[in-house]
């Protein structure tokens, strides 16, 4: 699956009803004893609408006060979803969460990139 | 350059249409799509940097993204993306670094073109990397 399929995937709860979009995939580069690196997906960002976060999420703790307004404002709904709880399905078609929108994290919850 | 550093990473804010380049700082591409597999575990994996109209056009589109497409089906006649495998990414920074062999092997057909049929013959071509 490419990234593209997977970006503006609408994302539905474990009833069906919808809640967001994916509109970012948080991975962490891993590395067994005696293998190489590889990049693991930890989780998807989901966010009402379209609002992509564009790498302007790293100013939400740190940055001009305005920007952290700004970014705090546009990200107060959006919700981080660990790999375990989103089934992305092969073809086309809304990935399904396997609990409940209110039980995943604020996304301005979780720890962020450096 | 995070790539062996094991931190975090947005992958679409940080990855997507960053620049290749090669050992000697030379443009390959631009990262235009992502491989992603699915372990048996469950759990994604990103395999591969994927470049080029090809990949370019998946991403597009609707309208815009067929007509990449077309375009680079007549200009390259070449329905895959040229992809890097991710073990082949030495570092991630301001741009994705990978070793030359790796850039040679995918670097645009009009590129290698130019490269070969016109740049080579221009004189003193031969002394750029000097």
């Amino acid at each position: 699956m490419r990234a593209s399929e997977v970006l503006d995937r609408p994302v539905v709860d474990p009833e069906g009803r919808r809640v967001g979009r994916i509109v970012e995939v948080r991975a962490t580069p891993e590395q067994s004893p005696g293998t190489q690196v590889i990049m693991v997906v930890d989780g998807f960002v989901i966010a009402r609408g379209h609002l992509r976060l564009l790498d302007y999420q790293r100013y939400h703790e740190h940055g001009p006060a305005l920007l952290r307004w700004l970014v705090k404002r546009l990200h107060r709904w959006s919700r981080f979803a660990p790999h375990d709880t989103l089934t992305l399905p092969d073809g086309p078609g809304p990935a399904r969460l396997g609990v409940a929108w209110t039980e995943l994290p604020y996304l301005l919850d979780v720890a962020w990139p450096d | 350059m995070w790539w062996q550093g094991q931190r975090t990473v947005d992958l679409v804010s940080e990855l997507l249409d960053r620049q290749i380049e090669d050992d000697d700082g030379r443009g390959v591409g631009k990262v235009d799509d992502l491989e992603l597999v699915r372990r048996a575990d469950g759990r994604w994996e990103v395999t591969e940097l994927l470049l080029g109209g090809r990949a370019l056009a998946g991403r597009l589109g609707g309208r815009v993204g067929r007509l990449v497409g077309w375009l680079t089906r007549r200009l390259h006649g070449s329905d895959q993306p040229r992809g890097i495998p991710l073990s082949r990414v030495t570092a991630i920074g301001p741009a994705v670094r990978v070793p030359a062999e790796v850039a040679d092997a995918v670097r645009s057909p009009s590129e290698r073109w130019l490269r070969e049929r016109v740049i080579s013959r221009v004189p003193g071509a031969g002394r750029a990397r000097e």
